[in-house]
């Protein structure tokens, strides 16, 4: 199913009261004889910015996705503008059934607002209409434009019992005007992904790639779960991420004395790495007991069980591990950009990008310097960072490894 | 005790060595034992190769822009050049010397001598020296500096009014005018007469010229 290895950035120092250690646990999905049976609603903006080129894109690439499924899987598909329509409702798709459907995608057509929040609440309506258990749920939703017609609060609330179902979602932003940070919390409260389109004709792909994805899920809604040993603690206020293939800060729950830690769906032949951030004794030996729950994907509770003493060793690579802090750091400090900027205190804000691009020059990573030499650039010149900015910046900083 | 992040202004935890906000490396803020620490940090930083800022602060090799005052830092400069400090360096050409303050150590019978320069702004750094990380006023070669940080205050001396001021940089142990200790970044105007103590137990008088 997976594997596991994990260890310290580095070793506690004897003689020191207190030393602060980050741990990384980095899950591999090992291939499983069986093909999961999928359960995916397509959740599509089809608003007026959509017309022409986009939606055009949209409808060979929803058609040729389509192949990805099978007689044994589900498919749904919510169109939303200002309003909701149901295109098709959760479906098996037969032979003969994938013509119907291709025929019912060429009559979309783009018109209207953008109401994100309701299509994501109708495309978990029809992912329910099977039973979950027996499915891997996944929502695909793509859109081009901010939530003007809807509210984003009730968005994260529809993400959040997304999430309780057990239902994941790959967020798509197509073009320069959506908003990263609604797209970034839909992805991060359901342990899905998001992604960044920049151009109309990358959508024929991209349905495919990620239903295709979907596909290779071998352990789905995998929680780690956590008993830490006397002396150490988890820092207040950066205690988890999610640090691969995207960067999520997860929030450990305390449950007794043991903390559970929702990690999501893991796939074959990618890692997961969750990492900790915790203090503790300098002559710490062990550090936590832990055990895995996840499931199948023919829907059986499976658990590894529990690793009581989990030794303060160090994690093998660690070279790569450094890597991983150092894109971390990125990432945690361009959010504090967006705070300040936000805020109207671009001096600091400055300050914080001058770092960043250190950095991004320590880690050789072209694209990530660019984008951050450009806004170091503007916030000089006293000009406002534009919205395809945020986006490249979110995007940038957000993805550790890229995905080729 | 609480260690202030000098990017995002969090107080972390005293024995964080990056900053738990924003994971920025602290290495550089101070510590409770600098000796301790010294190696450590300075691998991080590529064996003591750097440059040095317009305001003497060292940064390492890649840097664009200075660590400490956040200046555009100049990246041609030769090789003999980025392991001194400006002065040894040659590179600082100084006007008329419009006053000179005096701090006396008693203890140790050490003094620092503060010119300031006719128009020009100037800061100095004061701390303990590590590898080849040398602040402009060293204190690591005085006894009792134990509790001194790497990077500990800084001298603003103002060639335009003759004004010598004080800024704590996030030391560990603290700096104090007149038993008054300093918040990490906070300004303070020096008088003839003045105590202060970098680190709790090294004591300075300031005597002007």
């Amino acid at each position: 199913m997976f594997t596991i290895k994990y260890g310290l950035n580095k070793l506690p120092e004897e003689g020191k009261t207190e030393v602060q250690r980050f741990f990384l646990m980095s899950l591999f999905g090992e291939k499983v004889e069986k093909t999961p049976r999928l359960n995916v609603a397509f959740v599509l903006d089809k608003s007026g910015s959509m017309d022409g080129a986009p939606i055009e894109s949209l409808k060979a690439g929803l058609k040729r996705a389509l192949d990805v499924f099978t007689e044994n899987d589900r498919v749904s598909i919510v169109l939303f503008d200002s309003m909701i329509e149901v295109l098709l409702e959760n479906t098996r798709l037969y032979g003969p059934d994938k013509k119907r459907v291709k025929h019912l995608i060429s009559t979309i057509e783009a018109m209207g607002g953008t109401c994100i929040d309701e299509g994501l609440e109708a495309g978990i309506k029809e992912l329910q209409k099977v039973k979950l258990k027996e499915y891997v749920n996944w929502i695909i939703l793509l859109t081009d434009g901010k939530n003007e017609h809807g509210s984003n609060e009730h968005a994260i609330e529809v993400a959040t019992q997304a999430r309780e179902l057990g239902i994941s979602v790959f967020t798509i932003g197509l073009g320069k005007h959506w908003s990263p940070s609604l797209l970034e919390k839909i992805a991060d409260i359901t342990k899905g992904e998001m992604f960044y389109v920049e151009e109309p004709r990358e959508l024929k792909e991209i349905f495919t790639e990620k239903s295709a994805k979907i596909r290779k899920t071998v352990a789905k809604n995998v929680e780690i779960i956590l008993k830490l040993h006397e002396g150490v603690t988890f820092s207040d206020i950066n205690p988890a991420f999610i640090v691969r293939p995207q960067i999520v800060a997860l929030e450990p729950v305390l449950d007794v004395d043991q903390y559970i830690i929702d990690v999501g769906d893991i796939f074959e032949g990618e890692n997961k790495d969750i990492m900790f951030q915790l203090f503790m004794r300098g002559n710490q030996k062990y550090i936590f007991g832990f055990k895995v729950n996840y499931y199948d994907i023919e829907g059986n509770r499976k658990e590894i069980p529990w690793k009581e003493g989990v030794p303060a060793t160090l994690y093998e690579e660690a070279g790569e591990f450094n890597t991983i802090i150092e894109r971390l750091s990125v990432y945690l400090q361009s959010e504090l950009v967006n705070e300040l900027l936000e805020g109207g205190t671009p001096e600091q804000a400055l300050t914080l990008l001058q770092t960043m691009q250190m950095t991004a020059t320590k880690l050789d990573d072209e694209e990530l310097k660019t984008i951050i030499d450009q806004n170091v650039t503007k916030i000089k010149d006293g000009i406002e960072l534009s919205n395809e900015d945020l986006i490249k910046t979110k995007m940038f900083t957000k993805t550790v490894i890229k995905d080729d | 005790m609480t260690k202030i992040c000098p990017i995002c202004g969090y107080r972390n935890r005293d024995s964080a060595e990056y900053c738990e906000k924003c994971l920025f490396g602290l290495e550089e803020v101070g510590e409770l034992n600098p000796d301790a620490q010294d190696e450590e940090g300075l691998g991080d930083l590529g064996e003591g190769l750097g440059i040095y800022c317009p305001n003497g602060h060292w940064n390492p090799p890649d840097a664009k822009f200075c660590q400490i005052c956040g200046v555009p830092l100049k990246q041609e400069q030769s090789s003999d050049e980025l392991l001194l400090p400006p002065e040894e360096a040659g590179i600082e050409e100084e006007g008329r010397i419009i006053k000179t303050y005096k701090l006396v150590n008693h203890d140790n019978e050490f003094v620092v001598e503060l010119a300031v320069h006719e128009g020009k702004v100037k800061e100095m750094l004061v701390g303990r020296k590590s590898g080849r990380n040398v602040p402009d006023i060293d204190l690591a070669v005085i006894k009792g500096s134990e509790l001194v940080s790497r990077k500990h205050a800084r001298f603003i001396l103002d060639g335009n009014t003759g004004e010598l001021f004080v800024v704590d940089v996030g030391s560990t142990n603290g700096t104090f005018v007149n038993g008054k200790k300093l918040k990490p970044e906070e300004k303070v105007k020096l008088n003839r007469g003045d105590e202060i103590i970098f680190g709790k137990t090294l004591k300075f008088i300031l005597e002007e010229i």
